[in-house]
């Protein structure tokens, strides 16, 4: 009896629930047709009245795969636009974190329905124009209507406009957002151990490991294994990733060599540790551990946090890494924006908002909202008072400068792993920085070659 | 002498088995426990702490994190409705099939039953392709149809319900057919009740799924008004850093309703495990 009651009971209840959802989803579809149709119907006028020749409005979906407190600086920013520009409308779309974003695309591109703008990184950007899903910029960039004025193009950073060697070194994706390799290190501790100011070269860093790696209370270093160090560490020797043919990578000789023997040494010697979890690297420095970390300047806010609450480090900054070039390098990092084949009107509707995303205007609120880096130098101009309040974010400001970029091949996804897998070897000493370089290059050309077949 | 001594024996064992026992217990509860520690901490805490507990409790992660996603209360409803009707469905279509594996006598059935297994068999991964583009050719991309009809037949539901249907003594279905029962008339009367155990773990596993399916979800909706609960907690993992206890509130929310599910059903779940395959129902 009371078995019935409680069956009973659960499935008025599951009803009831069921009941609710559907009323209150057709509650919410029901006020949302009105007020889609009520948008349209106030731009409709508007782009007649407007600059439209047509009078239609182009509707463009945008995809991404920006966190919660971005959406809604993102969304601010959508509005804007499709307030100023009547004859273009733009709904932009969360489909999860970068990878879902990537998958949803490839179904979608499968499936014949791809989006008309996604933010996607260069190397799925790479397996886009593979299918044939998205266009070349280079025609709708010199576009004397649309496209990019010279000023334009002198005040852009040349590293948030995509090449893609394997392609013709054609243009097809752009990015308003990037972020930075930098490095991150305790004053507090430098000072202790009398030093004034953090490394310039990489002999130097190792001066300064010697005098305060105190293990296991204090280590000098912090290894987040990641293929961006070892881009930004060949980098900072002259180095390069790719052959400019795109065809073979690059970093098989002095640079990567040095790169992976710069990592023996650490870990010999006992400077140096590997995280033991995702952010460990932020969370140990933010508790005194440690003299430096390198990594995105995309985790400043997550530094700041932990420092605050934590409470044991007083002084500390952001510097580019040591270097042996004449002026440092940073690597420079992030997702750019790629435009799918569609139709003439849509494709060159996404330029305009791609182009209106880069702007300084427009850019320069989302930099603020996401301290990422922007486009252009003009939009310094309109971050001076953001500037003042982040003064780490400013000084690396100005080594935008000085960024370069990982290849935009489709195979550096998995060259990366090949990557990480040598400076983990070479951290446990398992295999000789020599040994471990060798095999990452062999298994990366493969993997090069491979693509192109 | 000799009764003590088994006495003793007795004792011992038992205390064998609750030892095991309690540990399996603290073994599967422990992430529960950490997990609401962890959502109770401050970041660096929560990122770096050794210590389970908090040494501050912040219960204010909650409110933050609900008021972080903006719709989180219609993730919840999405979330409930889809999962409430994938479990009815499941139900349905489950039971009939099953009935008609276990008890109908027709040509190649269990060639059928075999190939109906070997689903199983084909990764989510294989056909999300496929099936998208299905989806869109029916024309329900951002609508329920899409997020509930694919998952409303489950080969493993079919396996689970057939093999306990088959459990049930034949003679009840003579007598039944004796008292002028159809097919239909003895599965609603007799099996269906019979087998309540084998239908709550069928739901419970189906709702389960239901309520932590993300990849679909993401794939077949374009609005967030159509989102289930997972989309919003994934919207908490960034590349350059997580909001550990944030995320883990999130996470501690969207979990309750289904631990007091469990709570209510456990006893019929517990059963429905217990005698797939070895006797008939209670």
């Amino acid at each position: 009896m009371k078995k019935n009651m409680v069956v009973a009971l659960l499935l008025v209840f599951s009803m009831l629930l069921s009941a609710c959802a559907t009323s209150s989803a057709q509650g919410a579809a029901g006020t949302g047709t009105p007020a889609a149709t009520g948008s349209a119907a106030t731009s409709a006028p508007t782009a007649a009245s407007g600059s439209s020749s047509n009078g239609q409005v182009v509707e463009l979906q945008f995809w991404h795969g920006q966190n919660q407190t971005q959406q809604v600086a993102l969304d601010k920013l959508v509005q804007q636009f499709n307030s100023s520009h009547p004859n273009i409308h733009v709904t932009a779309t969360y489909q999860g974190t970068y990878s879902d974003l990537y998958k949803k695309v490839t179904a979608a591109i499968a499936a014949g329905t791809p989006p008309d703008l996604a933010i996607a990184y260069q190397n799925d950007v790479a397996n886009y124009i593979k299918s044939g899903a998205v266009i070349p910029l280079d025609t709708l960039m010199n576009d004397p209507q649309i496209g990019f004025t010279t000023n334009d193009l002198q005040d852009i950073y040349p590293s948030f406009i995509d090449h893609y060697p394997q392609y013709g070194n054609k243009v097809y994706s752009m990015a308003f957002m990037r972020s930075m390799e930098v490095m991150y290190y305790n004053m507090d501790m430098l000072k202790a151990a009398g030093f004034t100011a953090p490394p310039q070269t990489w002999q130097d860093f190792l001066k300064v490991c010697a005098a305060v790696s105190n293990p296991p209370d204090t280590y000098c270093y912090e290894m987040n294994t990641d293929a961006s160090r070892f881009a930004n560490w060949v980098f900072s020797r002259g180095g390069d990733l790719l052959s400019p043919d795109g065809k073979t990578v690059a970093f098989g000789g002095q640079a990567g060599l040095e790169s992976l023997q710069f990592i023996q040494e650490m870990f010999s010697k006992n400077y140096a540790i590997v995280i033991g979890k995702a952010f460990q690297d932020q969370t140990d420095f933010a508790l005194g551990k440690l003299a430096f970390t390198m990594g995105s300047t995309a985790g400043l806010p997550y530094y700041k946090t932990a420092i605050d609450q934590a409470g044991k480090v007083k002084n500390w900054d952001i510097a580019p890494d040591p270097h042996g070039t004449p002026n440092p390098v940073v690597d420079l990092y992030g997702p750019s924006v790629t435009i799918f084949k569609t139709t003439t009107a849509k494709e060159r509707a996404a330029f305009v908002f791609l182009k209106w995303l880069m702007s300084s205007q427009a850019d320069a609120q989302w930099v603020q909202a996401t301290e990422y880096f922007p486009a252009r130098k003009s939009t310094l101009n309109e971050l001076s008072s953001f500037i003042k309040d982040n003064p780490r974010y400013g000084e690396a400001l100005n080594w935008l400068q000085f960024g370069r970029t990982e290849p935009n091949i489709a195979a550096w996804n998995p060259i990366r792993t090949y990557i990480a897998d040598a400076m983990t070897a070479v951290a446990n000493s398992t295999q000789t920085p020599q040994a471990a370089l060798n095999q990452a290059v062999q298994k990366s050309n493969a993997e090069i070659a491979a693509e192109a077949k | 002498m000799n009764l003590n001594r088994d006495r003793v024996r007795n004792l011992f064992g038992r205390l064998l088995i609750h030892l095991v026992l309690l540990a399996g217990v603290i073994w599967s509860i422990f992430p529960f426990v950490w997990m609401v520690f962890t959502s109770l901490k401050s970041y660096v805490e929560a990122a770096a702490s050794q210590s389970l507990l908090p040494t501050q409790w912040l219960f204010s992660n909650y409110l933050t994190a609900w008021n972080q996603v903006a719709v989180f209360p219609r993730y919840f409803a999405n979330t409930i409705f889809i999962a409430t009707s994938t479990v009815l469905g499941v139900l349905v279509t489950g039971t009939l099939a099953a009935y008609a594996f276990a008890r109908m006598q027709f040509p190649g059935r269990d060639v059928l039953f075999m190939l109906l297994l070997s689903t199983m068999m084909v990764p989510f991964e294989v056909t999300l392709v496929p099936n998208f583009i299905l989806m869109r050719y029916f024309g329900w991309i951002n609508h329920y149809q899409a997020l509930i009809i694919p998952w409303t037949a489950s080969a493993f539901s079919v396996f689970l319900l057939r093999q306990f249907f088959r459990s049930i003594p034949l003679d009840l279905y003579d007598a039944a057919v004796l008292d002028g029962a159809n097919h239909l008339q003895f599965l609603w009367s007799i099996v269906v009740p019979l087998s309540r155990p084998a239908l709550i773990t069928s739901a419970l596993l189906t709702f389960l799924g239901s309520w932590n399916a993300l990849m679909w979800p993401l794939l077949v909706t374009n609005t967030p008004q159509m989102r289930p609960i997972q989309v919003g907690i994934a919207s908490f993992i960034t590349d350059a850093g997580t909001q550990v206890q944030l995320l883990l509130a999130a996470v501690t929310i969207s979990v309750v309703p289904v631990i007091l599910l469990y709570l209510v059903l456990q006893r019929w779940f517990i059963e429905g495990i217990a005698t797939v395959g070895i006797h008939g129902g209670s």
